[in-house]
């Protein structure tokens, strides 16, 4: 519906025009730089059916796309989902060795201590100040949130990996689940009455008609803000690795080669840091705004007395 | 009097927490631009819909993006009052405890 408006496919149109006029120039620059084309460095970051190894590209399984209505949904394991699941994996099992140990003895030892601190700071310094102890029950999700974001960030880091959070399909279905328990936490916070009351945003009843839905708008902002920050984040920093990558193919010399070099030294610093920064972020936003709910619950009550 | 001249540790725990307390207090209010953009947005393509839907052009569309700007301007401007509302109340409880 939305991709049918004339305004939409016009501009969409124009992008397209202006993507193919992009890659066409870089096409035939890299043809004067000695066959070097960078748009194939970009290949890197997009999606595909098959994953890099050390033994070369390793095809993916794929399956026969299902038609549910006019929607027809590929379930085809790409990329990025490889490593989504593997991430999930790799989770789910560093998480169960970290439950074992503390069935053996309660005071941790090695990496179970490093993500005991880790715990410990999300609860005491994310949760508890944005959610009071009424947040506490919300932990489990938040920590997955945090580790599950963690872990996929770093993947994009490793030699052969991917960051499945490099794909907006992945942090929009992040968002989702955040939009999800921001409402769920607001409802149980103030009761369904009061949270369909909040939604008037306090203006008279004649100006009912324009702010619901400018309020509802509210509610989709916050998560879409979520989905696009950790989006660009994560697809910012790779695209200027590769960038400082494609100088050295591109002046193919010895002499200019260590200064992009060490650039990239400094940038992939800067992406270990901002892989845990946007995990930190992205927990503590979500907690932030499930915690605004539970205010606006209390702020009520201290109304009425 | 010795009572403000604290040790490093204190100043780290007070920048940390300064950190998370601006995070906190300006976190509901990060996203006012993108609402204000998006009820133009929204309210813009909803009028078309209308317009192509009853054949009413340009009717939905000034419609729809006259509400927009004004639910938009009305939301924007009520969050920003209650940013003003609430460092004011910060900046009194502050004096009071000095």
């Amino acid at each position: 519906m939305f991709f049918e408006n004339p305004i939409v496919q016009d501009t969409l149109q124009q992008a397209t025009h202006a993507l193919v006029d992009t890659a066409t120039i870089a096409h035939t620059s890299g043809e004067h730089g000695g066959g070097f084309n960078f748009m194939h460095l970009l290949d890197h970051m997009k999606d595909s059916r098959s994953v890099e190894s050390p033994l070369g590209h390793l095809s993916l399984p794929q399956f026969t796309p299902v038609h549910l209505g006019s929607a027809t949904i590929d379930l085809s394991i790409t990329k990025h989902v490889f490593f989504l699941l593997l991430c999930g994996v790799l989770l789910v099992i560093a998480m169960m060795y970290v439950a074992r140990s503390y069935k053996k003895s309660l005071v941790p030892h090695g990496f179970v201590n490093l993500l005991e601190l880790v715990i410990v700071f999300l609860r005491d310094e994310v949760v508890l100040p944005n959610m009071g102890p009424a947040g506490l029950r919300y932990m489990p999700y938040l920590l997955t949130t945090f580790f599950y974001i963690l872990i996929m960030n770093l993947a994009g880091l490793i030699p052969y990996g991917a960051t499945p959070t490099g794909n907006i399909m992945v942090t929009a279905g992040l968002a989702v689940i955040a939009f999800c328990m921001i409402q769920i936490s607001a409802i149980r916070a103030q009761g369904l009455t009061h949270y369909l009351a909040h939604l008037t945003g306090g203006a008279p009843w004649y100006l009912w008609v324009i702010m619901v839905p400018i309020e509802i708008l509210g509610l989709f902002t916050k998560p879409f803000a979520l989905c696009m920050r950790l989006f660009a984040n994560m697809t910012g920093g790779h695209i200027v690795i590769l960038s400082l990558f494609g100088l050295v193919l591109m002046f193919r010399s010895y002499i200019v080669a260590p200064f992009p070099l060490m650039f990239i030294v400094g940038i992939y610093m800067l992406e270990l840091f901002v892989a845990f920064l946007q995990a930190y972020v992205f927990t503590m936003l979500t907690s932030l705004f499930m915690g605004l709910g539970t205010q606006a619950s209390s702020h009520a009550e201290d109304s009425k007395h | 009097m010795n009572s403000e001249s604290p040790d490093s540790g204190t100043q780290d725990e007070k920048k940390e927490i300064k950190i998370q307390g601006t995070y906190r207090e300006y976190g509901p209010y990060l996203t006012i631009g993108i609402q204000l953009a998006a009820a133009v947005v929204v309210f813009f393509f909803l009028g078309d819909w209308f317009d192509t839907r009853y054949g009413i052009a340009p009717i939905g569309k000034l419609v729809g993006i006259s509400i927009g700007i004004v639910g938009g301007f009305i939301k924007f401007f009520k969050s920003v009052a209650s940013l003003i509302a609430d460092e004011e109340r910060n900046r009194t409880s502050d004096k009071r405890e000095n």
